[in-house]
């Protein structure tokens, strides 16, 4: 009834299962680079942020620093607000940082790049960034190209 | 008309009552008082039935289904020469969906009607009813442990095959197709998040082992006791329990990833 | 019938359906103490139901089951559990665990119910062997042994906690005759030896009316005789001379209850 075998293999199967879960949280989600102990808030106000999603990524140099919690919509300004979460570390933006919207690949998602400015104020939490470069969208820039080529002839 | 009506009200009633039985004896077994507290050892001896039985058959599905993953995702993919994504796919498609609901599957398969099998088996072979007349509470002693047994394995099964998974996608993708092993790794880190798709595929596969476990164990329960009514309360387990675990999956996902 | 003044059992009234089927109607009895009563009756009968009532694993429509003056049928879940532990069952099949050996097999009632150390248990688990002639076979498993076998090492489980009284339903089903003797001789042993009130459900009549002490037949939903075997020979009942002769025709029918054919069609 009670066999020693049965339990230590028992005991493997729960230590394979917590080593798998730590896989998991190391090498697949990489949670140690990207543990986000303490953030700070500010918003960048786009004309269209079209195509970006909450959790897109935040990068600066391509580094990232942050993510997109929260995007909404301002009805005085008829523009997009778009709440970005930043690392604590990376505390040194300068208040006319500039904020555009990129793709990653022809396909890919749309991330925030940020462009620190010359400014020696720094962005605080609650700050605003205006300085922005909304998202390309594709149909535009289609319709713009067939306008170009019709003009041309 | 009317007989149509009626034969409607009897089946719903007799399903109502099917399911109000099957939350008595999982409350009976669950929260049920026992005299002894928790038996240990029964526990482990069917943690070690449910779970370390299942591990070759979980480690060699995860293994090849990665690795399908893989080949598959590198086709579709370099066709849009975004091949480096293809860690991002195996892991997001592993992690969210495939490692829960594959495993719970496979789990319903091989331990579900195993359960079933076993449970009934001991009520054909009037080992339930010796139990009762020796004093001992067949729910508590019989039902009890194998249940928090599926229900402690098939996460950590879910684990395991999600693991497994994503080395038989790298194994692929890196050492056979050739992508960057840098790149196809930095592509999962930075996409996959540990709270929102790790920790929701394992709710996921909690969630997937109660309902489970929980058919399984008021199959044998509740079967009819003679070899035919095992071999059909064994079968009501694996569709049974392939439909409850495909039909929440959808919900769950819905709630989880869907933005409701 | 002094043995009457002092019974163990007592059923009175019991109405008991299955479904919609009316297995009961009405049926009082007797089980005197440290006896041994035979339950007998055609198949079907509800023999092994009466059993399932004592043992309080079906609850009665109405009426009253008294073991050793408790109403089993009012019993709260603890107390029943309580006075089962007085009980020793043994079933049609045996009912031994498949996973265990004969020896945990045996020792299975004392581990969950006594604090007993590891040297007491072996010694009253070969004990009990030992009183069904099987203490050589302590190691083996229950898939090793055949039927007859399987059925004294329940036996053996049954009296693990030293019961006031032991319940054997169908015990002779499938014996060849060395091993029909063998299991009447123990029966009628224990019951001696351990001062036991025994019930021995079974339609082998002539085995078990050569052990018992007091029969009750059972048989159209009723108790159709209660007394002794003498007496049971003796009876007039033209059910009971059937039952006793084996011939199919008589107050037990040879068809299963149903409405007259001509309204079914």
């Amino acid at each position: 009834m009670y066999s020693r075998r049965l339990e230590i293999s028992v005991g493997g199967f729960v230590l394979f299962g917590a080593l798998c879960l730590a896989f998991l949280a190391l090498e697949v989600s990489g949670l140690a680079q990207t543990r986000s102990t303490e953030t700070y808030q500010i918003s960048a106000r786009f004309d269209n942020v079209a195509g970006l999603t909450a959790r897109a990524k935040v990068s600066a140099a391509g580094v990232t620093v942050g993510r997109v919690i929260g995007i909404r919509y301002d009805d005085k300004t008829a523009a997009a607000l778009v709440d970005i979460e930043i690392n604590d570390q990376f505390a040194t933006f300068s208040a006319d940082t500039s904020a555009s919207i990129f793709t990653a690949g022809l396909l890919g998602e749309k991330y925030i790049g940020l462009a620190t400015g010359a400014d020696t104020v720094f962005l605080k939490d609650g700050d605003v960034i205006y300085d922005t470069q909304s998202s390309i969208v594709l149909e535009e820039l289609i319709g713009k190209f067939l306008l170009n080529m019709g003009s041309n002839k | 008309m009317l007989g149509y009506l009626q034969r409607i009200g009897l089946a719903a009633l007799s399903q109502l009552s099917n399911l109000g039985r099957a939350g008595l004896i999982l409350a009976q077994a669950v929260f049920g008082r026992s005299r002894a507290g928790i038996h240990w050892h029964l526990l482990i001896d069917q943690v070690y039935a449910v779970g370390v039985l299942s591990l070759s058959i979980i480690i060699v599905s995860g293994l090849f289904i990665g690795m399908v993953l893989g080949l598959q995702g590198y086709t579709i993919l370099v066709n849009y020469g975004s091949e480096q994504a293809l860690g991002q796919m195996v892991a997001l498609s592993l992690t969210r969906e495939l490692g829960p609901v594959v495993t719970a599957l496979l789990f319903a398969g091989r331990a579900g009607s195993a359960l079933t099998a076993e449970i009934g088996l001991m009520k054909v072979t009037e080992q339930l009813a010796s139990l009762e007349m020796m004093g001992i509470d067949p729910l508590r002693r019989v039902v009890a442990p194998r249940f928090w047994a599926g229900v402690i394995s098939l996460p950590i099964l879910s684990l395991i095959f999600v693991s497994v998974g994503c080395l038989g996608g790298a194994l692929v993708g890196v050492s056979w197709l050739g992508i960057d092993s840098g790149s196809f790794w930095a592509n999962m880190q930075a996409s996959v998040s540990f709270y929102d798709d790790v920790v929701n595929g394992m709710i996921k596969s909690v969630i997937f082992a109660l309902v489970v476990t929980w058919i399984a164990v008021y199959q044998g329960f509740d079967l009819i006791p003679t070899s035919e009514g095992i071999a059909r309360a064994t079968t009501r387990t694996v569709v049974y329990a392939s439909l409850a675990i495909l039909g929440l999956d959808f919900f769950l996902t819905a709630v989880m990833f869907g933005g409701i | 019938m002094s043995e009457l003044l002092d019974p163990f059992i007592t059923v009175e009234n019991v109405v008991f359906r299955r479904e919609r089927r009316l297995i009961y109607d009405g049926i009082s009895a007797h089980v005197p103490r440290g006896k041994i009563t035979a339950i007998v009756g055609p198949s079907g009968a509800g023999k092994t139901t009466l059993l399932r009532l004592i043992g309080g694993q079906l609850i009665p429509g109405s009426g009253d089951i008294k073991v050793d003056g408790l109403v089993v049928n009012q019993l709260k879940r603890k107390q029943l559990f309580e006075l089962r532990k007085r009980m020793g069952v043994l079933f049609q099949s045996g009912a031994l665990f498949g996973e265990l050996s004969v020896f945990d097999n045996v020792a299975f009632p004392l581990r969950v119910h006594t604090e007993l150390d590891d040297d007491l248990i072996r010694l009253v688990v070969l004990m009990k062997l030992e009183a069904v002639g099987l203490r050589g076979a302590f190691d083996l498993m229950p898939y090793e042994l055949s039927g007859g076998m399987q059925r004294r090492v329940a036996l053996a489980r049954a009296i693990a906690l030293d019961p006031e009284m032991i319940m054997y339903d169908e015990p002779f089903v499938g014996q060849d005759p060395i091993g029909l003797g063998v299991l009447l001789a123990l029966v009628k042993r224990l019951n001696q030896a351990l001062d036991l009130t025994s019930i021995v459900v079974s339609h082998d009549l002539k085995e078990t009316l050569s052990i018992a002490d007091h029969v009750i037949m059972m048989a159209n939903r009723v108790v159709a005789f209660e007394g002794t075997p003498q007496a049971m020979r003796g009876s007039e009942d033209r059910l009971v001379q059937q039952f006793l002769n084996g011939s199919p025709d008589g107050p037990v029918s040879f068809h299963y209850s149903a409405p007259p054919l001509l309204e079914v069609v």
